[in-house]
């Protein structure tokens, strides 16, 4: 007796399977990570309960912001098959001009909108910088961009950390790893009472519109696509396909790079450790882009619910006790569950069995 | 000097177990990124299993299970699914991290009931590694189950022709690596650090991956660099005082630029024919939409 596992491929996806992959998977994923938090002593119940007042919560939106800028950049990055995993280290960046600017440049009298404008335009360029670097080393010698913004990551977190407990440590923070508190006229504006940092926000917003179109409504998205979908075809259609590389990468790096801006300029008002400034946001984007199904109008939705998925554990942990690090397990069956879903939304398993 | 040699293989042998588990799964064309996860998720297992049952040998033997748990299913969604391998990699990772925050909750502070004293046999250490490494070498380039391996890495639809079996073997190397990352991430507490704190072990399954880079997918030159990692790392807390007064996150960079710089000059110079990556190294394999 053999058993034969085989695979064939479905003429049609299967109907509605837009919608039903990434519905099932976060039901596999919550369902999943339910049983595994009832197992470790958290009733599941208390677990949806937080979660549904996280989805109409303000700190949701906090969470989103960063995941939404990564996560837009990312998809650009993915839909031309440009596999860039280094936002967390583009977000540091991001944060770290940020910082330079706030703490030793930027008079302290200069106009607020002035000089958080300035912030923004400084922190895109860094990030689009750093993910330009993996761009250049993939176009020009072809080293795997996966593996090279992996090692930036790791860079930018040894620089930040190297400042904090360095040369920018703060001289009133009681020689605590940060750096001093910026000047206040580099403070993006929050809504009162809240830690959302709505200039942010609506640019995230309007970013998301814009890339929209130039994904599907420019000549240089339709060249991204098709650099993506078939790069054989691109090549011989006359697409540079390095240039798009490039391309892609500095915009990529340039949100990452937004996202730091706020998370230091909006949130924390001064520079501190790597691990909590990025947070693994730039991984989680990953998922978040993915949810998206790579359109960035749908990384608005699937942002937002990553986003109540991390006030969540915030929450569950003042509640229950458990680490806030089990976040991870939802996001990542999540993910796991959503790549395996497309596969079977294409594709049919067959198990034969043969005497 | 001898100390710190002693100091440098202790560090470096979870990271040349994990390196070596790594090597495996590469040749065979599977990127693992799930590397990270398997490497913290083995290290929390082996910990916590150890601190209940009061057996090391228990807590190792777990930590290779959970490899062997993250290798099942990144072979499941990344070679029978055909979900993209970094996706797939990163997502397991993530799940890891999670997972071994779970269980290391109440191990924090906790002190080991028994452990593996390394500093005293880190000759046989050595030794051990390379032999180890001396026999991979052998097994990957001298035998026909290693040229199966690497054909399967380099272009599997000519490996499926000439009769072997693609899925089978990018399974089974995963599965293998993977198990091999789990004992590295056990023997990182176990065998070395002898502590647990939330977040330990973070960045060494990357480290484990870059040493895979500098070595070319070479298993003979891993223990060079786990050892000159695992020496960086075990140096970092001692140069940090007087009289070197080196900045340990400055020294912390090290590791990953030599990486990036080698991945550079092994793509960019005549280096390449010995060192470049397995040809299929994160491609999804298709068996039936071959387009000639």
């Amino acid at each position: 007796m053999r058993i034969i596992f085989s695979i064939k491929r479905r003429p049609k996806p299967i109907p509605y399977s837009d919608y039903i992959v990434p519905i099932g998977s976060i039901v596999i994923s919550l369902v999943i990570s339910s049983f595994i938090l009832f197992l470790s002593g958290v009733n599941p119940i208390l677990m949806f309960d937080v979660l549904s007042s996280s989805l109409i919560d303000y700190s949701t939106l906090r969470y989103s912001i960063p995941l939404i800028l990564c996560g837009i950049g990312l998809a650009i990055a993915y839909k031309a098959n440009i596999w860039n995993i280094g936002s967390e280290g583009q977000i540091l960046a991001g944060a770290v001009i940020t910082s330079g600017l706030a703490l030793y440049v930027i008079p302290h009298d200069l106009n607020p909108i002035l000089s958080i404008t300035i912030l923004y335009i400084a922190g895109f360029i860094c990030g689009a910088l750093l993910g330009l670097l993996a761009g250049i080393l993939r176009a020009k010698f072809d080293v795997n961009e996966v593996l090279s913004t992996l090692m930036l990551n790791y860079i930018m977190m040894q620089i930040v950390n190297y400042l904090v407990y360095g040369p920018w440590r703060g001289v009133r923070e009681y020689g605590y790893p940060r750096s001093d508190i910026f000047p206040k006229n580099v403070w993006i504006p929050q809504i009162p009472r809240t830690t959302v940092h709505y200039p942010t926000l609506i640019l995230s917003l309007v970013l998301a519109i814009l890339m929209y179109i130039v994904l599907y409504r420019t000549k240089l998205g339709f060249e991204i696509r098709v650099a993506g979908a078939n790069p054989e075809a691109a090549k011989y259609s006359g697409i540079n396909l390095n240039k798009v590389i490039l391309i892609v990468m500095f915009i990529s790096g340039g949100l990452a790079g937004l996202a730091g801006v706020g998370e230091v300029a909006g949130i924390y008002r001064q520079l501190i450790r790597a691990e909590r400034v990025s947070a693994g946001f730039g991984y989680t984007a990953i998922i978040v882009a993915w949810l998206g199904k790579l359109n960035p109008i749908i990384i608005l939705l699937s942002g937002y619910f990553i986003g109540a998925l991390i006030s969540m554990s915030y929450k569950l942990q003042i509640i229950s006790g458990i680490s806030y690090g089990s976040i991870n397990i939802v996001t990542g069956i999540l993910l796991a569950s959503l790549i395996s879903l497309e596969f079977i939304s294409r594709y049919k398993p067959v198990i034969q069995f043969i005497r | 000097m001898i100390d710190l040699i002693a100091k440098a293989v202790v560090a470096g042998t979870p990271l040349l177990f994990a390196s070596m588990g790594e090597v495996i799964s590469e040749r065979s064309g599977v990127l693992n990124l799930g590397i990270e996860g398997a490497f913290v998720f083995g290290a929390a297992a082996a910990f916590t299993v150890t601190v209940l049952t009061g057996n090391v040998y228990l807590g190792l033997i777990v930590s290779g299970i959970v490899g062997v748990i993250i290798g099942v299913l990144h072979g499941l969604v990344s070679v029978s699914f055909r979900g993209h391998q970094v996706v797939s990699g990163l997502a397991l990772t993530i799940f890891g991290y999670g997972a071994a925050s779970l269980i290391g909750k109440g191990m924090v502070g906790q002190p080991l009931p028994t452990y593996i004293s390394a500093e005293g046999i880190w000759w046989v250490l050595i030794l051990f590694g390379i032999l180890f490494s001396l026999l991979l070498w052998y097994v990957i380039f001298r035998l026909k189950i290693g040229a199966m391996l690497r054909a399967v890495g380099e272009d599997p639809h000519s490996a499926e022709i000439l009769g072997v079996n693609v899925v089978k073997v990018r399974i089974i190397a995963t599965i293998l690596g993977s198990f091999m990352i789990g004992i590295g991430g056990g023997w990182y507490t176990l065998g070395y650090l002898h502590i647990w704190t939330e977040g330990l072990g973070i960045g060494r399954g990357w480290i484990s991956l870059a040493i895979v880079i500098v070595s070319g997918w070479n298993p003979i030159l891993t223990p060079i660099f786990s050892y000159l990692f695992g020496g960086i790392e075990a140096a970092i807390w001692r140069l940090q005082l007087p009289p070197y007064n080196v900045d340990p996150y400055l020294l912390g960079i090290l590791p990953y630029l030599i990486t990036l710089a080698a991945l550079t000059i092994f793509m960019a110079t005549p280096l390449k024919r010995i060192f470049k990556p397995p040809a299929s190294l994160g491609l999804v394999y298709y068996k039936e939409e071959r387009t000639v």
